[in-house]
């Protein structure tokens, strides 16, 4: 007996007008991710990989398909149980800079939570331990522009796992980062998910991030790429 | 060039409509004030007119004159209605039974005179007859004579001109025969109590040749030392079509003038042209200088406050213009081409702006005045002041531009990125306009006041004068207080909000509260325009009340009571009677007295009654009032002008002849001052001395009126019309009502329309708000859409979404009118100060008009609501999917 996907697409086919053009993002794209598993999502440029992530975290709807998370199809979720769903089992984080900027880091992290009527003494608790799990407890008080563009990525990063979601998912994270400072982030990423048995959908360009995953698929003008990936070296891993 | 400019137009329709709104506010608003003036003004000349019963006379230098050819070539000048033929002169009347002989005035007139000037009352067809006024009537042996008999004063030989009598006329209001027609006294009426009305021909006939044997030489009209009636003149009257006179009263004077010296230039040295139109035409431009005050202290504000509306819009613009400009110069597009383009598009807007703002202004006015805006408004006036409201337009384009075409050579701004985001030091913060415009307010008002300025004279309140210099006052402390309230706001927030000093998040509410007063910009944009427009819009309104509500207070201290009750000239029997109607009732008698040289009025009241009918106590500035007059009969009460001209103080001798043109009556009396009043209600038409009917001569003539006031309960409008209605058809009263003489003495400077304007201002204040509260929806929309995905993406519903940009909306709304409803009261109180001028009788404080503010607080909130709403839609649409995509 297999155990409940943190994820799953099945079938999926979204199409987006530009124009009078009709172009497929996604066709016909089925994709599991087990929990506690990290996926990296690769492809060039259009292939769909950030469509797949926001039909994943609900922000869109396939035109066919169904799109489940933590055993929940989506198709059965409407308006503010949708979001509260969202808050509660995915936590997305967006390409480029996220962090609100006129919310200190520690309010960041905070929001979800507050969103969700958690009280005030486990808010706390909770936003505390996830910043000291990105290593930004001491920043708290700050405010975006005081940060650099790393530490804003780790306060989203902090804002996506602090709900403790089923599933992380994660477009581009590393996208405006110089390759240390993403190979940090990344890392920060991946273990803060993995010590809460998070998994975690990574959409990225660089193979290096990806290679950090259990698994990479590829997508290729919005179809799964049938070539198997060869499994990357993890970093320090076996 | 020109296609690319087009181009991009049709390609963002919105930001042209955005552009445009940019410059219609300040144009309509700035377009709408200066037709309201220029209207005004322009219905001066008329109101000025309005109570001239001739505007010229045409005197001849001599009584061998032959009128008849220079009347017909008068008549030929453009503007001259009529040339009517005018003779007058002191003459002896007997009655045919010889009974009676007394002196009177001859006025001779042809019989078409009595048809065309309706102030002749009661008159009776005059052919070959002769009308005896009320006075005459009353004299010993003229009861109901069949004729009588004119002879000349003086040992001239006997003239025994016998003439029939046809009837009665009234001549209480024919001022202006009585008016001494020139010399330096012109103007001054001289009241002869007996006068007889001849047909012209009757006294050009068997009359004027006598006078002519007489009175050889020049007339006396040519004597500048005149200061009595002519004993003889022959005249014409002439009636110059009120059209004809430019609507702007200082052209119209200039216009009487040069028409008088064409007139005097048609019959030279026959004729003397004496213009009754020149100093009411003279006072209605003083008049019409003074009303352009408040309509600028009311205006300026309001054109302010929609020119920062229209930058504030246009400021929304600023993304979409630098993105599209960092694309052009991708495309090769240089700098200078960039530049054309940004101008060429901002002439767009500001001739649609413009178009869209003058229509606005033109609907305004049309609908505040109930015709047409352009209307009676020369050509050249109307177009200079439309060319000024459009250049309102091109300043605030030019002031959006500016910046714009500075920041071309640098990087369009980030997309979704805010203005500084911990704190807002905008730069009148940076150069703490706030304080500058505080100070400058203080010091014009201190300098002002210890100058005595805004002191009103008791003398004559229009005597004022006002520099412009002081309506900065009122206009700087407008601005700087908003602002530094803002400020004040500001620094609480920023404190409230400190991010240094953290404190958990409470409910989302709050949450979104804390974060506004992290990033104040947009909203403190929304509130500073919205409440300097309602701080604007408030002071308009409180100001207008003011001035209309001491309006009434000075017409009801002109009229003096509730009702006047005129007796009919045949009426002996007393006052009208006391009943369920009319609570009690005073006679008030108007004495004509020579003080030294001067001709004044002194108004008799009868102790008694008077304190009983009077509604409005008099003003004493110094010595007693009507109990002074109780205890001495002699007594009597001056106005500051008399103590002035005399150099008299309390208990100081003053000597008057009363009824100086009556020999019969005329007598000297020794007048002890008692007091010097501000204002003695009834002072329409003004006395300048007042005392008891006790220290008058015995032989006093009827009441000119009598004043009553009504009994509670009654309203005098209905006591009036009950009155009339009861009266029969030969009345011996006719009643006014305060209304009635308001509309027939009204001056100039006091039918200001001033409610008009108000609408207009306050409608256009609370709109600005609104579209104030609009433009930062519309930054919501424009630069937040991503802050509103990434809430999305982390599991914000809709409402949640919504929450941060409600409360922004509604604190923008609450901000501005809780600053703006006290800023404007209080500048309000400091406007009515200023402005003292408009007041004859000192103002109150202020007139708070609940049922205006009230609109003007409902029309923010709801027209605020409804931008709010428009802004909530349009974050309601907002696709976070693509907006996260962006890097």
């Amino acid at each position: 007996m297999h155990a409940e996907p943190a994820a799953e697409a099945i079938a999926v086919t979204r199409t987006h007008g530009i124009g009078r053009q009709l172009i497929h993002s996604l066709e016909q794209v089925s994709f599991r991710v087990e929990p506690a598993e990290v996926v990296a999502v690769t492809g060039p440029s259009g292939s769909g990989k950030s469509t797949l992530l926001q039909l994943l975290a609900g922000l869109d709807r396939p035109d066919s398909g169904t799109v489940w998370v933590a055993g929940v199809d989506w198709r059965t979720l409407r308006g503010r149980e949708r979001a509260r769903f969202r808050r509660r089992c995915c936590g997305f984080i967006a390409q480029g800079m996220t962090a609100l900027a006129q919310a200190t880091a520690a309010e960041n992290v905070e929001v979800p939570l507050v969103l969700d009527g958690v009280d005030r003494e486990r808010r706390q608790r909770r936003v505390l331990a996830a910043l000291e799990e990105v290593e930004l407890a001491a920043h708290a008080a700050k405010l975006p522009e005081q940060l650099s563009g790393g530490q804003q990525q780790r306060v989203a990063i902090a804002r996506a796992l602090v709900i403790r979601p089923a599933v992380v998912l994660a477009d581009e994270p590393t996208g405006n980062l110089d390759s240390e400072t993403a190979k940090v982030v990344v890392a920060l990423l991946l273990r803060a998910a993995r010590e809460q048995d998070s998994a975690v959908v990574l959409v990225t360009h660089d193979p290096q991030v990806a290679g950090h995953a259990d698994r990479v698929v590829r997508l290729r003008s919005g179809r799964l790429d049938p070539d198997p990936v060869s499994h990357p070296a993890r970093p320090g891993g076996s | 060039m020109l296609w690319l400019a087009a181009k991009t137009l049709r390609r963002a329709p919105r930001r042209l409509v955005l552009a445009a709104v940019a410059v219609v506010f300040p144009v309509a608003v700035l377009g709408s004030t200066l037709l309201f003036v220029q209207q005004s003004v322009h219905t001066m000349t008329r109101v000025a007119l309005e109570p001239l019963q001739v505007e010229m006379r045409a005197l001849a230098t001599s009584l061998a004159a032959d009128l008849g050819p220079v009347a017909r070539d008068l008549q030929a000048v453009p503007g001259v209605r009529r040339a009517e033929r005018f003779g007058s002169a002191d003459v002896i009347v007997s009655s045919p039974d010889g009974r009676g002989r007394v002196t009177a005035r001859l006025f001779a007139v042809d019989p078409s005179y009595l048809g065309s000037h309706p102030w002749l009352g009661g008159a009776s067809a005059l052919g070959g007859h002769a009308l005896l006024n009320s006075a005459l009537r009353a004299a010993p042996g003229f009861g109901s004579p069949g004729r009588i008999r004119i002879d000349l004063p003086g040992d001239s030989k006997p003239l025994g001109v016998r003439v029939p009598v046809a009837g009665a006329i009234d001549l209480r209001a024919a001022t202006t025969w009585f008016a001494i027609p020139a010399g330096e006294v012109q103007g001054d009426v001289a009241v002869v109590p007996r006068a007889v009305v001849a047909d012209y021909d009757v006294f050009q006939r068997s009359i004027l040749p006598a006078l002519r044997a007489t009175f050889t030489g020049s007339t006396a009209v040519a004597n500048p030392g005149l200061t009595d009636l002519p004993p003889a003149s022959v005249e014409l009257h002439l009636a110059i079509d009120h059209g004809a006179y430019p609507t702007d009263p200082g052209r119209a004077a200039r216009w009487s003038a040069a028409l008088q010296r064409t007139l005097e230039r048609r019959a030279p040295g026959t004729i003397i042209v004496a213009d009754n139109a020149a100093e009411p035409l003279d006072e209605a431009s003083v008049d019409a200088t003074n009303a352009k005050v408040p309509f600028l202290l009311l205006g300026i504000p309001g054109a302010l406050v929609a020119g920062a509306l229209g930058v504030s819009a246009a400021a929304a613009l600023e993304e979409a213009f630098g993105r599209e400009n960092a694309l052009l110069r991708l495309r090769g597009t240089t700098d200078a081409q960039l530049a054309m383009l940004a101008i060429l598009q901002g002439a767009v807007a500001w001739l649609a702006g413009s178009v869209i703002g003058l229509g606005v202004a033109v609907a305004a006015v049309s609908l505040a005045t109930a015709h047409p805006a352009w209307w009676g408004i020369p050509t050249g006036q109307l177009v200079g002041s439309l060319l000024l409201a459009a250049a309102a337009g091109l300043v605030t384009t030019a002031v959006r531009l500016v910046p714009l075409l500075r920041r071309h050579a640098r990087t369009p701004s980030e997309p979704g990125q805010r203005p500084a985001v911990s704190g807002w030091v905008p730069r009148w913060r940076r150069n703490r306009l706030d304080l500058l415009a505080l100070t400058v307010g203080i010091l014009i008002l201190a300098g002002n006041i210890l100058a005595g300025g805004l002191r009103q004279t008791p003398i004559e309140a229009a005597t004022l004068a006002l520099s412009f210099y002081v309506l900065l006052a009122p206009i700087a402390l407008w601005l700087g207080v908003v602002l530094l309230a803002v400020r004040g706001l500001l620094v609480w927030l920023a404190r409230r909000t400190n991010p240094e000093q953290p404190r958990p998040l409470t409910s989302w509410p709050a949450t979104a509260f804390r974060w506004l007063g992290r990033w104040p910009a947009r909203t403190g944009v929304a509130v500073v325009l919205g409440a300097l427009a309602v701080a604007f819009g408030v002071q308009v309104a409180t100001f207008t009340a003011t001035y209309t509500a001491a309006k009434r207070a000075d017409t009801r201290a002109a009229f003096g009571s509730d009702l006047r009750f005129t007796p009919a000239p045949e009426y002996h029997g007393g006052p009208p009677p006391l009943g369920p109607d009319i609570a009690a009732a005073t006679p008030v008698r108007l004495i004509p007295a020579r003080a030294g040289s001067d001709r004044k009025t002194i108004m008799a009241v009868d102790l008694r009654t008077f304190d009983q009918a009077r509604t409005t106590p008099p003003v004493i500035l110094r010595g007693h009032g009507l109990d002074a007059l109780a205890t001495d009969p002699a007594g009597v009460l001056v106005a500051p002008e008399i103590e002035d001209l005399f150099g008299l103080q309390v208990g100081d001798t003053l000597p008057v002849t009363v009824f100086p043109d009556d020999l019969d009556l005329a007598q000297k009396l020794d007048l002890h001052v008692a007091g010097v009043f501000r204002d003695f209600p009834p002072t329409e038409p003004f006395s300048e001395l007042v005392m008891s009917t006790a220290g008058l001569p015995p032989v006093l003539p009827e009441p000119d009126y009598y004043l009553a006031r009504v009994a509670p309960h009654r309203t005098p409008t209905g006591v009036a019309r009950r009155f009339a209605a009861t009266a029969g058809p030969t009345p011996s009263f006719s009643v006014v009502t305060v209304a009635d003489q308001a509309r027939r003495t009204q001056r100039t400077l006091t039918a200001l329309n001033l409610v008009g304007l108000s609408r207009i201002e306050t409608t256009a204040a609370a709109l600005i708000a609104a579209v104030g509260i609009a433009v930062l929806g519309a930054f919501i929309v424009l630069e937040r859409r991503r802050e509103f995905a990434v809430l999305r993406s982390v599991g914000a519903d809709p409402s949640h979404v919504l929450t941060g940009p409600a409360i922004e909306g509604a604190a923008a709304a609450v901000v501005s009118l809780a600053i703006g409803i006290p800023v404007g009261l209080g500048i309000g109180v400091l406007s009515v100060r200023v402005l003292g001028l408009f007041f004859a009788l000192p103002p109150p404080l202020l007139v708070v008009p609940v049922g205006a503010l009230l609109a003007l607080v409902l029309l923010v909130i709801v027209s605020s609501a409804v931008c709010v709403g428009a802004a909530l839609r349009a974050v309601t649409r907002i696709q976070a999917g693509p907006l996260l995509r962006e890097p």
